[in-house]
């Protein structure tokens, strides 16, 4: 047991942290939810109501979405764009996707290698962009949950108001739907362009996601 | 650059002494490590795709 908390530590304390702050927004946003309700003279809800509405489903997904984007673009950016002196970048002359001799695939690809890595077909192609596929269909079925949440909360409040209610396609054209994903976004693309360039001059001593700490600021792609 | 062993700063020397001193130990502590990670993937693959099920039923069902 203690061995599989050591070997999986880094999984298991985002998974606490994770579940510990989706809890947290459920209580809070329930309590949020039930006081506008009452101050509009509204019934409250329990919290299992709370937590299998549509309020509720929108402002988890909006976040996902914008996260699994941010990971998606990062990884698809750095296979072909540089920032010299940062360790989330590679050196100028490994750009692009690189050869096989170097990425180990096909005949070039260790016993031990997936055996997708090995085939040298159609397979390797696919594996070969595996994570980017996984991320990026978390991202768009996120951005869809995101949309159909926020769509049926949307025609919720406009037959509170004595509104006619949107289509889905029609709701995707409102300035509610991109203001609450536009929101995310900006604020995903902001870390993740800080982080590259911050990391250039800022160490943190023992994390892979920064240089050694006596690298020269122009060293580009080493880790610590 | 060496792919299976990263980051470890292990030369090939080391890892041959490495692996030939406890050949089955080795193994078999390799193969419950496979497993182990194996088991993370499962859980975190479990915790997305129910999340995103569980929101877009949420989203045609409930306001």
């Amino acid at each position: 047991m203690r061995r599989f908390v050591r070997d999986n530590s880094l999984s298991i304390f985002f998974l606490v942290l994770f579940v510990a702050a989706l809890i947290g927004q459920a209580i809070a946003g329930h309590s949020l939810y039930n006081q506008e309700q009452l101050e509009h003279g509204g019934d409250s809800i329990s919290l299992w109501r709370y937590i299998t509405s549509s309020s509720f489903g929108q402002a988890v997904m909006e976040n996902w979405q914008s996260e699994y984007l941010q990971f998606t673009l990062f990884m698809l950016a750095t296979v072909w764009l540089l920032q010299r002196g940062s360790p989330e970048s590679k050196p100028p002359e490994e750009l692009g996707t690189e050869p096989d001799r170097r990425q180990r695939v096909g005949r070039h690809a260790y016993s031990r290698s997936p055996l997708w890595a090995r085939t040298g077909d159609i397979r390797t192609a696919i594996y070969s962009n595996s994570l980017l596929i996984a991320m990026g269909v978390i991202f768009v079925g996120a951005w869809f949950a995101q949309s159909v949440t926020g769509w049926t909360d949307f025609n919720h409040e406009q037959a509170a108001h004595g509104e006619a209610g949107v289509s889905w396609l029609g709701y995707i054209g409102t300035s509610t739907f991109w203001e609450s994903t536009l929101q995310n976004w900006q604020s995903e693309f902001l870390a993740v362009g800080s982080f590259a360039v911050l990391a250039i001059y800022l160490r943190q001593r023992g994390s892979p996601e920064s240089k050694p700490v006596g690298a020269p600021h122009e060293a580009t792609g080493l880790e610590g | 650059v060496d792919f299976l062993y990263p980051r470890t700063g292990m030369s090939s020397r080391n890892r041959s002494e490495q692996s030939h001193s406890s050949p089955g130990r080795a193994g078999l502590s390799s193969l419950t490590s496979l497993t182990r990670m194996r088991g993370m993937f499962l859980i975190w693959t479990g915790v997305i795709v129910a999340g995103l099920v569980f929101f877009t039923i949420v989203g045609f069902t409930h306001h």
